[in-house]
């Protein structure tokens, strides 16, 4: 029996009144079944979710992997892994300064680099912006959208 | 969000992507598309559905890379779905063709989101 299957089976078996806060967690339960230390996941599901009396569908169907990527691990230039670093340093600035860079530009993209912000009409531009002031880091870039989104927007 | 990037022709580019179990799939948004354009695949007739119906998109061969806390480069080879409409979705979502790899931890408390494959584990104290 696969660890979902157990888990599957396990979250029938739950009175009704637990049932919603357990499915409203199988989808982390799925993702995290590659680990050994899965069936434990299933208690704590059970007793920390909070009881919500949540109707949803028993069975939770995802869409298979059609092709799964490929991974390889390389070793990696000190250059490179510093630009990497920058990126999620200009990450983190992007996440303490976000409401005020929002509200200062009307730009559809801005990158970051080392608490600069470069606006710009599009992400290429907004990425050759940042590298030219700074061609040794990784900006971090975000775009935004005003227009209204199509009527099957997601 | 998890800050990667994308390698190609020789170049790097820096995206943000949102870890998303529930796709089958990884998609870029369609700031990436004229980019891609010329790491188009042939069309296969397979469509990228979302919640909301069928969404434009093309197919590319890439590669995305991160960098594990060895600071060695974890690369992805990949066919990826890119959007070619923004009024659509212009969001960049890690879905499980590279999630598969991992046992994902989404801690909001900690802020962070964590991809874990061996030898690497972890544990659940109750």
């Amino acid at each position: 029996m696969t660890v979902r299957e157990k888990l599957t089976a396990l979250i029938e078996q739950l009175p009704e009144a637990q049932l919603g806060p357990a499915l409203e967690h199988l989808e982390a339960l799925q993702s995290a079944s590659i680990s050994p230390a899965a069936p434990e996941l299933v208690e704590f599901v059970i007793h920390d979710a909070p009881p919500r009396d949540l109707r949803r569908p028993l069975r939770v169907h995802t869409w298979p992997v059609r092709e799964k990527a490929t991974l390889e691990v390389a070793e990696t230039s000190e250059a490179e892994v510093k630009a990497f670093i920058t990126l999620l340093e200009n990450a983190r600035w992007w996440r303490d300064h976000h409401a005020e860079i929002r509200a200062a530009h009307t730009q559809t993209h801005v990158a970051i680099s080392r608490g600069v912000v470069f606006p710009a009409a599009s992400y290429l531009d907004a990425l050759t912006r940042a590298q030219a002031q700074h061609p040794a880091e990784m900006p971090f870039i975000i775009g935004f959208s005003d227009a209204p989104p199509l009527p099957n927007a997601n | 969000m998890l800050p990667g990037l994308i390698l190609v022709s020789g170049r790097e580019y820096p995206v943000q992507f949102s870890v998303d179990s529930g796709a089958a799939q990884t998609v870029l948004g369609s700031d990436f598309a004229p980019l891609l354009q010329p790491q188009q695949l042939p069309s296969t007739g397979t469509v990228l559905l979302s919640a909301a119906g069928e969404v434009n998109s093309f197919f590319a061969s890439l590669r995305l890379a991160f960098v594990d806390d060895a600071r060695r480069r974890v690369i992805f080879s990949l066919n990826c779905a890119v959007l070619t409409d923004a009024r659509q979705a212009n969001t960049h979502l890690l879905g499980r063709d590279v999630l598969d790899y991992f046992a994902v931890i989404c801690d909001k408390d900690a802020d962070r989101v964590t991809l874990l494959r061996p030898p690497h584990t972890y544990t659940i104290r109750l």
